[in-house]
């Protein structure tokens, strides 16, 4: 057996602690607080990420789509973090701005302007950059987070994801005042 | 001078809180540092968020990473900070440590797993020791465990069943989930000999310990809300507290122990919550902050005669760190093979599969080699985390998955049936590339330096992974699972950490003696999981547990028995 035939397992291990996202667990504020401008990304950055989430995420009849577990402000709330990291928030933002240009050089038009399939194909092309791919990778990876984290950090409202896929929740769920970052 | 206490314990998990429990009821003053926050039963939630995405049991990695060396392509060292990284080699820095978090399959290791060496000679790059101590020496400690940390299971007569001083476990068996029967029928069909995985989980409740809310595989990674898992916090430290002789000391982090030029040491030195530095002395100290910590604490201890660290004259210390080596596997029972009745009562995952398979533990199989030591197979459920479970669905063949495509990826996932997975556990040899030492510069919050880990494997961890959960896989589609796989990998397991101060007769070739005190040091004493020659093929903590319960009873000896107005 060749031990580069096994590395190609690397970090597929089911053995392995935990791999979630480096994220910081200071404070944050509730969604209600949230001033756009600690997230280090104006209101046309988000419009354009709301557009995005909603393609990777779309609203159907038996399946709740971005906007019904509050993903965007989901995003929000998580880099308002005062200690988040300013790349973090750069990332974003340079990934908004690149995407928004990639757009106008495809089609000389807003990603709001696009068809469904124009969107799709421009998304697709922006994955196949290691940066654009990187760039979706997160925005999927928060998009799971805002539709399957309990409720009682403001995404997931009325348990919308857990019951689409019917996962029950453990015992006990969080109240409001043993949040991750009051603890 | 009166020392402040008679034993100061550094690190409150599995290793430490079986020390500070016996002594304190023995008489003796005890006090436990534990960097970490006092979390209580009540502050316990299973919240993916707290647990498992970010990460608030451990330090930040951006203040306190890991370097971590592992092996690359070329047989070369690639050399990646935690600090930005997938990778998190912290457990659980709270008060009862990592044991707060562990799933609690609870297997003893077997008398062999004693005399590797003897028993099966040397194995080229691997550095094999027979234990100086016997599975008898040991027994009495399991059994303690069992009623004193609660261990709820059935005991099943297989071919390498460990001989017992009890005839059964002191709580009954936990619920088992439908699963559980198919793989014993399986069994019986394939010629196996599938048994009830004993858990550190009550079936019923003990004094102020509730017993199980059967979450269905959520106790791995989060803390138990009802007291049932038996924690070093819940099951030992509470209890210790009570006694009125043990004082539990968190948000102090050890920065260093102290000795003075005739090798004796004087006091410990720790950060307070404000990060200021307080000091504190006893008559023992017993170092148990899991494998990596207590090697980076001993070898940072430097002292006027110990210039390459505490403990350390032969430079052993750090070396042969230990994960577990394995094996893993999957498959899924489709609800649409069943009666809609079945279904149902398929699809409800709140209680536990708990079977487990040790035909292989050693290994005699000609196809496969000479005889050999193998391991232990647990069959679980998939940690029912959503978040984790759908962001593992983001991706197939490097390409992403969005949109309505996504959506029926995760319909099915979650749906349409239950998901079994296979973890099977065998040795991580002890290697000469697998290691903890000190950076020579990168340094962490507190200015001390940062951990280097390399964690290289031998490839016999791997053939023998692959081994085990390939039987595994068998039961697996013996009982109807679709889409079975299994595999093994060489990625180090980050909570499964032994070794790096092992302990022998011989003090040229180990750091601890049979009592698990350092050789080089009167009252220096390590009884986390670091004392292990060679770790075992199961989950290390009922042995941590177990082997700390021995050497506190050594040190009530040595401190003159039990104090007589106490018993």
């Amino acid at each position: 057996m060749k031990r580069r035939h096994f590395l190609r397992w690397g970090m597929g291990g089911l053995l392995l602690g935990n791999a979630g996202l480096a994220v910081a667990k200071a404070w944050v504020p509730d969604f209600s607080a949230i001033r756009l401008e600690a997230t280090g990304l104006d209101a046309g950055h988000w419009a354009l990420i709301a557009e995005v989430q909603e393609h990777l995420l779309p609203a159907e009849k038996h399946a709740p789509g971005a906007k019904q577990v509050n993903a965007l402000v989901w995003l929000q709330w998580v880099l308002s973090d005062p200690s988040v990291e300013t790349s973090t928030r750069r990332f974003f933002r340079r990934g908004a701005d690149d995407l928004a240009a990639l757009c106008q050089k495809e089609w000389q038009k807003n990603f709001s302007a696009l068809s469904p399939d124009e969107k799709e194909e421009l998304l697709r092309k922006f994955e196949t950059r290691p940066d654009g791919h990187d760039w979706l990778r997160e925005l999927l990876n928060y998009l799971m987070e805002a539709m399957l984290s309990d409720p009682v950090y403001g995404g997931n409202p009325d348990q919308i994801g857990w019951k689409w896929l019917e996962h029950k929740p453990g015992y006990k769920r969080p109240p409001a005042d043993k949040r991750y970052f009051l603890l | 001078m009166t020392p402040d206490y008679d034993v100061c314990v550094i690190g409150s998990g599995a290793g430490g809180s079986p020390v500070a429990l016996t002594l304190a009821r023995a008489g003796y003053s005890v006090l436990v540092l534990e960097r970490g926050p006092w979390l209580h039963t009540d502050d316990f939630y299973k919240d993916e968020l707290a647990c498992c995405l970010r990460d608030v049991y451990k330090p930040d990695r951006r203040d306190e990473p890991h370097i971590i060396e592992l092996e690359d392509d070329d047989g070369g060292w690639k050399s990646q900070s935690t600090r930005n990284s997938r990778w998190n080699f912290w457990n659980g820095n709270c008060v009862g440590g990592a044991s707060n978090f562990m799933s609690g399959y609870f297997h003893r290791l077997k008398p062999l797993d004693f005399r590797l060496l003897s028993e099966f000679g040397p194995i080229e790059g691997a550095n094999m020791a027979d234990w100086p101590i016997a599975y008898e020496d040991l027994e009495p400690y399991y059994a303690r465990v069992e009623s004193e940390v609660g261990v709820s299971g059935r005991v099943v007569s297989h071919p390498h069943a460990e001989p017992r001083s009890t005839s059964d476990f002191p709580h009954p068996p936990l619920q088992e989930h439908p699963v559980a029967g198919m793989l014993d029928e399986a069994g019986r069909k394939l010629g196996f000999h599938p048994f009830p995985t004993p858990r550190a989980i009550l079936s019923r409740p003990v004094d102020e310990r509730k017993s199980c809310a059967y979450n269905g595989g959520y106790c791995g990674s989060t803390g138990c809300s009802t007291g049932a898992k038996g924690s070093a916090r819940v099951a030992l430290l509470d209890k210790a507290v009570k006694t009125g002789r043990c004082e539990v000391r968190p948000h102090a982090l050890v920065k260093r122990i102290i000795s003075n030029r005739q090798g004796r040491i004087t006091g410990v030195e720790y950060f307070d919550r404000k990060g200021a530095l307080q000091q504190v002395d006893a008559r023992i100290y017993v170092v148990a902050c899991q494998a990596i910590e207590t090697a980076k604490l001993l070898l940072r201890s430097a002292g006027p005669k110990y210039p390459l660290g505490l403990a350390n004259r032969n430079g052993l210390v750090g070396k042969n760190l230990l994960f577990a080596g394995g094996g893993a596997g999957s498959g899924r029972l489709l609800y649409s093979k069943f009666s809609r009745d079945r279904a149902k009562e398929l699809a409800q995952t709140g209680f536990f599969i708990n079977r487990a398979l040790q035909d292989w533990y050693v290994i005699d199989d000609k196809s496969f080699g000479p005889r050999q030591k193998g391991g232990t197979i647990d069959f679980v459920h998939v940690h029912p985390s959503p978040i984790l479970r759908a962001q593992r669905q983001l991706e197939s063949n490097g390409r992403l998955n969005w949109g309505k495509p996504l959506k029926r990826i995760l319909e099915h996932q979650f749906r349409d049936g239950v998901p079994l997975k296979i973890e099977a556990f065998c040795d991580w040899l002890p290697v000469a590339d697998s290691f903890v030492d000190l950076h020579p510069s990168y340094k962490d919050k507190w200015g001390m330096p940062v951990a280097r880990v390399r964690a290289g494997f031998h490839l016999r961890n791997l053939q023998v992974g692959w081994y085990l959960a390939a039987k595994g896989a068998e039961m697996l589609k013996a009982i109807g699972a679709e889409g079975v796989i299994s595999f093994a990998s060489g990625a180090p397991p980050t909570n499964l950490l032994a070794g790096t101060c092992r302990f022998g007769e011989n003090p040229e070739t180990s750091v601890l003696d049979a009592n698990c005190r350092a050789h080089e040091l009167d009252n220096l004493y390590v009884t986390d999981g670091s004392f292990m020659p060679t770790g075992g093929s199961v989950p290390y903590t009922w042995t941590i547990y177990a082997n700390a319960f021995r050497v506190a009873d050594h040190l009530v000896g040595r401190l003159g028995g039990i104090r007589r107005e106490n018993t």
